[in-house]
């Protein structure tokens, strides 16, 4: 993929948060590295689901790219221009560009606007419009996600849950940006309405040639939603490809970790299959062990000084990257003969 | 009802061999007494742990009075693990609050049914009787493991707090026991861990504290609202896993409630579905999974996006669960199903009839495809 087609591209961006120490400690300030050097690329209308687990920065990277808060160092551009390097104000005009759905619909509507509220002023900040054509631009906004145009007048705790969302994305689809990024949409509603929600915006998607970056814990969730697949793992992108390929040959053992933990509607096999059930909590991103930050959760035999040694994220097939190393893929050494790694 | 009828025709026939003892061997006053005791005494064995019948309970609001559990009937037998699976509002937890009586009354009321817990009805039992079981014979987990725990209190003094309140042992033997505990659920460091408080901990690790403290009492029934909602899906892998774990060790029953039918598959031996404060399909784990008869339980297995085909459109059910305000329809579920039905056959009444040996389906002509079989 050369660069010109590319319509987000984002350049090894780090996001660390300094800890604050006592005020006359002389000790080096410790930070805790949210986001630790990513790269990605998305092509115009792709869809590029970011799996990991709560901790891993999926939310922080997603807020980066938002500009929401400005990353420590890297690069973040969209359509050509570096959004890390525009002042406020010409990021201001951007802004209308990219936009975001929240998690959780009852705490990112504003309790006292009602949804003419909400939705004319994310309408009016594209287009100047008022009165009835205001009112049937916001009307036509809630037919697209599904509500009628009668409950305008309507306060956000007057809709279930899937309709607050559905609510949260048309204020996201309001000011008609290019990119969305959707953080965790649907892992507050119940799994009845998740697929209603999921549904919708496939829809709009499709419709809209939208480009999302769907960010899930849940593999089943993204491996419908999705083109491509980046799992995220304390701060690191591990492994990255198609989404049929990473959902049918995951190659790190995290990914297959994750995938194994999906339930199935089958209790006969449920009861007898041997989950990957991985042991204890990720390190802390506050200096995480150096070298392979999977190792301590592993279940693949690896010396302990591999443990210290960096992984290496390289394309073990034509577009299908993998952070290699003795923990974190079996039998490494296919994709790297001759390594540094001293496990056979 | 489910599990009812049997017992007392068993109870029934060991009266009779009884009488028929006395009267064939005539046999003395001491040994007929020593076999009525030991007959009662297998009588109590038979009996279920739990035996809910027709509980309903009812919210007094200003809309109008909302039927939030309308005549839910369950059972449950020692060891036992069921599943309550329904979407939100759908009654579930309220059913469960019920028989603790943690429903606030008012603007609450428990409006009928018994809940025979151990052969006493937990319903109608002074709150001082119902103390001594709450958090030693009947622990419960809630849902949200960040709002559960007391932040004020450190995480030891509150794993410890339903030991001592109930006399257990006194506060050194409650903190070894505690440290084991949290050893057993998988907590590295506990010496450490004990004295720290509930933010110092991941939300995997406070749910793994919650289950601590309720299981540290070794409760004969593990009661879990929804435990792995608001985690991850490895955590969540983690935590049905240790539950597991923990009722084999244990030998206690476990009512597991979720709106996730995949959660459960594997995990539950029977399974429950509740629809509008009512349950619309009961069986085994099998009966549910394989065999659903009911519509509602047909539409929620095929709504899980792992089991559907990528590119495809996701199967919904259509419409959104009603509120249970005003007079009760024949069949909650009408609105919403994708069956053919006429006019007349709407107006029909929902029946709750044993389909199968143990399988219990709400047979009306909305919710289940040939009702004719079932329906005279």
């Amino acid at each position: 993929m050369s660069l010109q087609d590319s319509f987000l591209e984002i350049r090894e961006v780090r996001s660390w948060f300094p800890m604050r120490k006592s005020l006359f400690s002389n000790k080096e300030t410790q930070y805790v590295k949210a986001v630790d050097g990513v790269s990605l690329s998305l092509v115009k209308g792709e869809v590029l689901g970011l799996v990991g687990e709560s901790g891993c920065g999926k939310t922080t990277l997603s807020r980066a790219i938002m500009q929401l808060i400005r990353p420590t160092s890297g690069k973040i551009i969209l359509e050509g221009k570096d959004l890390t390097l525009l002042p406020e104000k010409e990021l201001r005009v951007m802004r209308p560009n990219f936009q975001m759905i929240f998690q959780d619909p009852f705490a990112s509507l504003n309790p006292r606007l009602t949804v003419f509220d909400t939705l004319s002023e994310a309408i009016r900040v594209r287009h100047k419009l008022r009165g009835d054509e205001l009112k049937a631009a916001v009307g036509q906004l809630m037919i697209k996600v599904g509500l009628s145009a009668i409950q305008m007048n309507k306060y956000p705790h007057e809709f279930s849950g899937g309709q607050r969302q559905r609510i949260a994305i048309a204020r996201a689809l309001a000011p008609e940006p290019k990119l969305i990024i959707a953080d965790e949409p649907v892992s507050a509603l119940d799994v009845s309405i998740q697929s209603q929600v999921l549904n919708l915006l496939k829809e709009l998607i499709q419709s809209m040639g939208l480009t999302m970056i769907f960010i899930s814990h849940d593999l089943s969730v993204v491996k419908y939603m999705a083109d491509r697949i980046a799992v995220m793992y304390l701060g690191k992108i591990v492994e990255l490809g198609e989404a049929i390929e990473v959902m049918a040959n995951p190659v790190h053992a995290y990914t297959q970790a994750l995938i194994s933990a999906i339930p199935t509607l089958d209790p006969k096999s449920e009861r007898s299959r041997k989950r990957i059930v991985l042991q204890g909590d990720p390190p802390s991103p506050i200096d995480p062990p150096k070298g392979c930050s999977f190792a301590s959760r592993s279940w693949i035999s690896h010396s302990p000084k591999d443990a210290k040694l960096d992984g290496v994220f390289m394309e073990v097939k034509p577009g299908h990257f993998v952070e290699v190393h003795p923990a974190t893929v079996e039998n490494h050494r296919r994709y790297l003969p001759d390594s540094k790694f001293e496990t056979q | 009802m489910m599990g009812g009828e049997p017992i007392r025709q068993l109870f029934f026939l060991q009266i009779f061999l009884l009488i028929a003892l006395w009267l064939i061997f005539g046999l003395s006053v001491r040994e007929t007494e020593a076999i009525i005791l030991w007959l009662l005494v297998g009588f109590k064995f038979e009996m279920s742990l739990l035996n809910v019948e027709n509980l309903a309970t009812y919210f007094d609001t200003r809309q109008g009075t909302v039927r939030a559990v309308d005549g839910v009937s369950l059972s449950l037998e020692k060891g036992e693990t069921l599943g309550i699976v329904g979407e939100s509002g759908s009654g579930k937890s309220v059913t469960c609050y019920s028989l603790l009586r943690l429903i606030p009354e008012p603007p609450g009321r428990i409006v009928s049914g018994t809940a025979i817990f151990d052969g006493a009805d937990l319903l109608q039992m002074k709150k001082r009787d119902l103390n001594q079981i709450r958090a030693r014979k009947i622990s419960m987990i809630f849902q949200d493991p960040m709002t559960s725990l007391n932040p004020y209190i450190r995480i030891g003094d509150q794993l410890i707090e339903p030991l001592l309140i109930h006399k257990i042992c006194n506060k050194a033997q409650a903190r070894e026991r505690a440290l084991e505990m949290m050893n057993a659920v998988g907590i590295s460091d506990p010496i450490k861990r004990y004295s720290l408080y509930p933010h110092e901990f991941s939300g995997g690790m406070r749910q793994r504290i919650m289950i601590a403290m309720a299981l540290i009492t070794k409760p004969e029934l593990l009661i879990a609202d929804e435990p792995t909602t608001a985690l991850d899906v490895t955590v969540q892998a983690q935590i049905l896993e240790l539950i597991r774990k923990m009722q084999k060790e244990l030998g206690m029953a476990v009512i597991l409630i979720t709106h996730d039918l995949g959660v459960i598959s594997g995990f539950c031996d029977r399974v429950s579905v509740m629809y509008s404060g009512t349950v619309v399909e009961a069986g085994t784990a099998d009966d549910i999974f394989y065999r659903a008869q009911h519509a509602y339980t047909r539409g929620l297995k095929k709504s899980i996006p792992s089991t559907q085909e990528k590119g495809s459109k996701l199967y919904t059910i259509p419409g959104s669960p009603p509120q249970p305000i005003g007079p009760k329809p024949v069949c909650a579920f009408a609105p919403r199903s994708d069956l053919n039905f006429t006019e007349e056959e709407a107006r029909m009444k929902a029946q709750f009839l044993e389909v199968q040996p143990g399988h219990w389906v709400e047979v009306h002509p909305a919710s289940v495809e040939n009702y004719k079989e079932y329906l005279k």
